[in-house]
């Protein structure tokens, strides 16, 4: 009888990430209104004060370590590293999770749907605390395309209205605010969210800029990009 | 083989054939179903499978994996089949029927299995034939029997298969008397009684009746808060008992002064052994219980169909051999699903499954005259003791002492831990198991 938790969750998750066929839900996606930069801000600013030591016992009670790791480091890079990220991002993501504005079809969201329509705003605010509170550490080496990854996140491609990734992200991928640190990302978390953004799976961001500003970059580019942040951290 | 099978297989097959074949009014009845178009070597082995349920559909399609070539029919008797997995949710308004209803018309076109609506009413073992209710008769080389369950309303003095159909639903196949139950629940008075009454060992689906009563409970605290379930059973434990009786307590305040839910043990007078449906009261070997609402799910032994073809034991139940799901009684007879004797295997779908893929490697190997392999089999069961709170056991199974048993510490059941996020995460599991679950069966 050891383990029996872990047998069950291996065998939920194995299904869970085979399952990728959209196939309708019992529970469809509720119509919530899109971010505009000032409601964003005002929810925001009205999260309650996070407290780390607390946060610490919200991401065991909630589970969060069984998927992101201690630290918010993962284990595999099924799930997104939320290690260092900025409090406001991690508040952010909560928050749109619980009110169904990120629910993306592919599947992987139902688990972060249901505990975040199970906390409160205090737990929120606490447990990103924490995570914003641990050290990033790079993903991964360095890879081949780094030099021109880097020129892209930099600068950009005006003609192409490809913009800086550093310009909200942060010379470092440090993140700013509600704008997430990308520094340590795993990469296939990150091409399947910039995926998510160009086929409009995924619309929580302020006015579908994520889809605006980088729709003119190439698989490869974005690939490039992803291993690039992976191999940051700060 | 008769030619009704030649033409069947051998030819692509068009509507006036088909109409030629079984008649104008069962090509309008069976509507896309029908034969297979795809052409066989007239001297394949012809399999054919009783029962397009979970066993026999599941099997019907992974025989197609592990043989290109062989010749494969599907009697089922209903056009359509309501899975019993997630129909307790409908009793509580998280599914629909319509959510839950699958066809054979994947299984026929993908994996090119002539599909017949009909019923099975007899065999003839020596001459390897079976007959349909509507007079056709099908040769096979192998006959594959997944027929689910039948009920012992014989146990129950006053209770019977009628009254089960009108006021008193088992609701333990679903389909009406799913959308009975769930009506009755609804209608009960405030501060009113319900009964779920469990049956003995071995029945379909283990946790069944306790996630049922659990959505009683979960309703009840909503829209009936004064009214209160009282599960009558025969037995002294169920399956899961410790992590669902954690969550009756956490959710339903059982053993509280206010429970909405109390269950009785066998020891304690919990056998049902009589209905007076006149005055709705039940009575136990420890006296009489008038309720609102009675749901006796009926004990259970192999489906008619494994009775009639005389595949089942003295127990009730179909005996097989355990490496290949070959009846004991009659060979190149299979049985899967819960007809079957699996020892240590709960009757479930996802056991039904498994079952299925293991006899598809031994029919196909046999077939081919290869040896059998070990056979590995597995079983998850996730229940919901809430709407947000799920609870699992699982295992892999092998064959040991001649035995389908655990293999090594596979085995476990939901632990009770003080995690929040323990119940909710099992509950997620469970509804994206079922969605991925459905889809290995049909599609
Ligand atoms: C409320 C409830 C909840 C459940 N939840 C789960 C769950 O979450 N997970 C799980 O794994 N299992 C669950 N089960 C159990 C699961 O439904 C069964 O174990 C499974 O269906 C067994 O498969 P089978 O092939 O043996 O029988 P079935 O799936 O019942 O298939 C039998 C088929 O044979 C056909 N048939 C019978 N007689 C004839 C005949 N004479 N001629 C032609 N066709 C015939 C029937 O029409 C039927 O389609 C649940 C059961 C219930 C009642």
């Amino acid at each position: 009888m050891k383990n029996n938790l872990l047998v069950s969750t291996i065998i939920g998750l194995n299904v869970f990430a085979m399952s990728q066929v959209t196939h309708a839900s019992s529970t469809e996606k509720p119509q919530v209104p899109a971010w505009t930069g000032a409601a964003l801000a005002e929810t925001i600013s009205a999260m309650p004060k996070g407290d780390i030591q607390r946060g610490q016992v919200v991401a065991k009670d909630m589970m969060c370590i069984a998927c992101h790791g201690e630290q918010g480091k993962p284990y595999t890079m099924n799930f997104p590293s939320i290690q260092g990220q900025t409090q406001e991002y991690t508040m952010k993501t909560m928050i749109d999770y619980r009110e169904g504005r990120r629910w993306e079809s592919y599947k992987r969201a139902d688990v972060m749907v249901k505990i975040a329509e199970n906390m409160t705003d205090q737990q929120i605010a606490d447990v990103s605390s924490f995570y914003a509170a641990q050290t990033t550490t790079a993903w991964q080496k360095p890879t081949a395309t780094y030099e021109q990854a880097k020129a892209l996140v930099t600068t950009g491609d005006m003609s192409r209205m490809v913009m800086a990734c550093a310009g909200c992200h942060g010379a470092e991928g440090q993140g700013n605010g509600v704008t997430p640190a990308l520094a340590g990302q795993i990469p296939q978390y990150f091409v399947r969210t910039m995926q998510a953004f160009h086929e409009k799976d995924r619309v929580n961001d302020v006015n579908g800029m994520m889809d605006q500003f980088t729709k003119g970059l190439t698989p490869e580019e974005i690939q490039a990009i992803a291993d690039y942040y992976a191999s940051l951290m700060c | 083989m008769s030619q009704l099978e030649n033409k069947t297989f051998d030819q692509k097959v068009t509507r006036r054939d088909l109409i030629k074949l079984f008649g104008a009014s069962a090509v309008a009845a069976s509507g896309i179903f029908g034969a297979s178009s795809q052409a066989f070597a007239k001297s394949a082995a012809h399999v054919v499978i009783l029962g397009g349920g979970i066993g026999g559909s599941t099997f019907a399609k992974y025989l197609r994996f592990a043989d290109a070539d062989v010749k494969i029919t599907i009697i089922e008797q209903y056009p359509e089949y309501i899975t019993c997995l997630r129909s307790n949710d409908v009793i509580a308004g998280m599914h629909t029927l319509d959510e839950l209803t699958f066809n054979l018309e994947t299984i026929k076109s993908k994996y090119h299995v002539n599909v017949v609506i009909d019923t099975v009413v007899g065999a003839d073992f020596n001459k390897k034939t079976v007959r349909t209710a509507k007079g056709d008769n099908f040769s096979y080389d192998k006959l594959v029997v997944s027929p689910g369950i039948d009920f012992k309303f014989e146990d129950y003095e006053g209770y019977d298969a009628e009254l089960a159909a009108t006021d008193f639903p088992h609701a333990y196949k679903a389909g009406p008397q799913t959308l009975k139950l769930r009506e009755q629940m609804l209608n009960m008075r405030q501060g009113g009684t319900a009964i779920i009454a469990p049956p003995q060992n071995p029945f379909r689906c283990p946790p069944g009746p306790y996630e049922r009563a659990s959505f009683f409970a979960e309703y009840f605290k909503k829209h009936n808060p004064t009214a209160k379930l009282i599960v009558l059973d025969p037995k002294e434990r169920f399956t899961k008992d410790v992590p669902f009786k954690k969550a009756w307590e956490r959710l339903y305040g059982y053993k509280s002064d206010n429970a909405l839910i109390e269950w009785v043990a066998g020891s304690e007078g919990g056998r049902v052994v009589r209905l007076d449906a006149a005055t709705k009261t039940v009575e136990t070997d420890g006296g009489d219980f008038k309720a609102d609402l009675i749901n006796i799910i009926p004990n259970q032994r192999a489906g008619v169909l494994a009775q009639k073809l005389g595949l089942t034991n003295a127990s009730g139940w179909c005996s097989i051999d355990r490496y290949s799901m070959e009846s004991e009684l009659h060979k190149e007879v299979y049985v899967l699903g819960d007809s079957a004797i699996a020892d240590a295997m709960p009757k479930s779908g996802f056991s039904a499954n498994s079952q299925a893929k293991v006899c598809a490697k031994a029919v196909a190997d046999t077939l081919k005259g290869k040896n059998l392999e070990d056979p590995v089999y597995a079983n998850v069961c996730y229940s919901l003791a809430g709407e947000n709170y799920g609870v699992s056991i699982a295992a892999v199974y092998e064959v040991r002492d001649g035995l389908i048993q655990p293999k090594g510490e596979s085995a476990g059941v939901s632990e009770v831990t003080e995690l929040t996020a323990q119940p909710i995460l099992e509950s997620v599991y469970q509804k994206n198991w079922q969605r991925q679950f459905v889809k290995d069966v049909f599609s």
